[in-house]
């Protein structure tokens, strides 16, 4: 059965009447909870009109549409650190603290709140560390951003999970990115997922220093696998090319077929994603891999 | 030549220790840091003989000739000065120290007790800065008129907290100490005053991550930078304008080119030509992954042999004050919102009146 997916057109100034009217019209409801966790991206240290982090008038928006339409006990924004992502510093710096304030919103480091170690049936992990906030009856909203990704192709709803593993050095698992991007959506399947396309990332160095894409769109539903599909369409390639998704879809977060609601996606711009690019700039990335092992006193 | 280093750091691991091993007149025979476990990985990783938590043992070894300094700026004078009063020649990364006073102690110390102060200015060293130089000195271009550097860096996440915000320099104490010793070796003049426009353009970051500065000499020839880590992009470029031409260099693809009359599409292919010349030499030589750590090597090299020589530093204590003096004085120009005059300020911030530069 195919997934309900919405598109929209938007730019920041009109952000939050464009967010109300779309999510009203998709349908979207907490479902009687309470507490709301969404899940922002400050993965990188690039300023919001970069594409690369959550845009703060994005949040905003959000924000707003939860504490209009719900009676809600807490909403949590959350983010991890990663080893080039210093959230506690990003949230100050990047001006998310007055939209937190404004709109009653408590910011969570995942990475310093408790966590509790977990048995999966992951495609690479056993295991995992959940953090605490996971294991409140909450409402999950994936805030992610639309991105080309140089080692994933593509970073979008489903990559967002990533960044709820609590652990710092995440990128020890870059070999298997695909399984465990997979695994963390097994673990921490969003409830509804938001893609801000309205200043995307493309290009062959995304996710974070790829070209900003003037995009104006956001995609969103209640299926991360369906959402990315249709990101996967709106960047330039087929789902089945992305082995996250894949890998998703087979561990059952969500499927690949989607019914679309909104706009088209024929007129979006393009991602400037070039195959040959990408293909010389991992060569080049694994030279230098390699040189860097290699390096002793005679490279000198 | 015996080595001591002091800090066993991302710097001494990646650029220093392999410049020493790669050295044959030169052995490091001790390594020092406050993590005591960190010293003991390096000392067993390179072969070094002894490893300490205390760095005072490094300096109070009789056995040592030169103490490399590799730690944080702000402790860069209290262990420089020890050495030198210990009669060890000092080696110290950029810059100098975390502030003017500091610097100037340090190279009153170094003098009062005849050992050698160099500071690791090493972009100087890239062949293209080379290049540059030599076609100054040899009159290619004519006088030199004009200087304008592009120095953006992205942030450096890896850095602690306590580093980042060191002295509010940001991104001008970070790569763009760099680009100030490189303008003030290339124009060969003292700089007089300096105007700086920026500051911290995110929210509380509390140090400046960018900045567009003018520097103006003693001649009549000026400079104009611009510093930034907010733009995600590595670059470090140079023009360097003259009476009778132009050079642009550009440090990231260790290439320079000259400029002279009217721009003509040979030119163009001549660049190019002599660009992609130079990126396979350094990509198969392996400098190009290596960027500014492979020009570490030649000037420890030089240091070691001005030692022996008894010859000039390759970056001396004074060249290295300037380019400190000038960092902080952009600091408080925009503070200021004024312009700054350098040899004042020095003389106020080291309480010596009669100091010369």
């Amino acid at each position: 059965m195919a997934s309900k997916v919405g598109v929209s057109l938007s730019d920041y100034t009109y952000i939050g009447d464009m967010l109300e009217k779309a999510l009203n019209s998709y349908g979207f409801n907490l479902k009687g909870k309470r507490k709301v966790i969404i899940k922002v991206n400050l993965s990188e240290f690039r300023t919001p009109e970069t594409g690369v982090i959550t845009h703060p008038l994005f949040l905003d928006a959000l924000l707003k549409y939860l504490r209009k339409f719900y009676d809600l006990d807490s909403i949590y924004v959350v983010e991890s650190d990663s080893v080039v992502g210093l959230p506690d510093f990003f949230i100050r710096w990047f001006g998310f603290i007055p939209i937190l304030q404004k709109w009653g919103a408590e910011y969570i480091n995942l990475s310093r709140c408790g966590s509790v170690l977990r048995d999966i049936e992951g495609l690479h992990l056993k295991k995992m560390r959940v953090p605490e906030v996971f294991l409140d009856d909450a409402y999950f909203i994936s805030l992610s951003k639309l991105k080309t990704s140089s080692i994933t192709r593509m970073s979008c709803a489903l990559k967002n999970q990533f960044g709820c593993i609590p652990i710092k050095w995440k990128s020890k698992y870059h070999p298997w990115i695909n399984e465990v991007i997979a695994d963390a959506n097994l673990v921490f399947r969003p409830d509804f997922s938001i893609v801000d396309g309205i200043i995307g990332v493309g290009g062959v160095q995304g996710p974070s220093f790829g070209v900003p894409i003037n995009a104006r769109i956001f995609v969103y539903g209640e299926d991360p696998v369906a959402v990315d599909s249709v990101c996967a369409k709106i960047i330039g390639f087929n789902p089945s090319e992305i082995a996250y998704i894949k890998k998703s879809e087979k561990l059952g977060v969500g499927t690949t077929k989607y019914e679309l609601v909104g706009e088209s996606i024929k007129k979006i711009r393009k991602f400037e994603f070039n195959r040959i690019e990408h293909l010389l700039l991992k060569i080049g990335f694994h030279l230098q891999q390699a040189y860097s092992r290699r390096y002793s006193r005679d490279s000198l | 030549m015996k080595i001591g280093i002091i800090g066993c750091g991302k710097i001494a691991v990646k650029a220093h220790l392999p410049s020493f091993m790669a050295i044959p007149e030169a052995e490091v025979v001790s390594v020092a840091d406050i993590d005591e476990e960190k010293a003991k990985y390096v000392a067993k990783k390179f072969g070094v003989r002894k490893y300490f938590k205390d760095y005072n043992y490094v300096i109070n070894d009789e056995e040592i000739d030169l103490v490399d300094i590799c730690t944080t700026p702000e402790t860069h004078a209290k262990i420089a000065i020890n050495a030198a009063s210990n009669g060890k020649h000092i080696l110290v990364e950029k810059p100098i120290a975390s502030n003017v006073r500091e610097a100037v102690e340090m190279i009153k110390v170094a003098k009062r007790n005849g050992v050698r102060l160099c500071v690791v200015h090493n972009f100087r060293y890239f062949s293209a800065m080379q290049g540059v130089k030599r076609s100054i000195l040899e009159g290619r271009i004519g006088n030199v008129t004009s200087i304008q550097g592009v120095c953006h860096q992205h942030f450096p996440l890896r850095w602690s907290p306590r580093t980042w915000w060191f002295n509010q320099g940001g991104v001008i104490y970070d790569i763009g100490i760099h680009m100030i010793d490189a303008i003030l070796w290339l124009a060969e003049d003292y700089p007089k005053e300096v105007y700086a426009v920026g500051g911290d353009y995110l929210n509380g970051m509390n140090c400046v991550n960018q900045a567009s500065v003018l520097i103006e000499f003693s001649g009549k020839k000026v400079a104009l930078c611009d510093f930034s880590w907010l733009t995600g992009r590595t670059i470090f470029s140079i023009w360097v304008h003259g009476t009778a031409g132009h050079i642009f260099s550009d440090m990231c693809f260790n290439h320079f080119y000259e400029a002279h009359g009217v721009p003509t599409p040979i030119d163009e292919i001549k660049n190019f030509s002599l660009k992609m010349f130079t990126f396979f030499k350094d990509l198969i030589s392996g400098r190009f992954f290596l960027s500014s750590l492979a020009y570490h090597k030649p000037l420890i090299e030089k240091f070691i042999e001005s030692i022996k020589s008894k010859g000039c530093e390759p970056v001396s204590g004074e060249e290295a004050l300037l380019a400190l003096a000038v960092a902080e004085a952009i600091v408080q120009s925009i503070n200021e919102k004024g312009k700054i005059d350098i040899m004042k300020m020095i003389q106020s911030k080291s309480g010596d009146k009669n100091l010369c530069v």
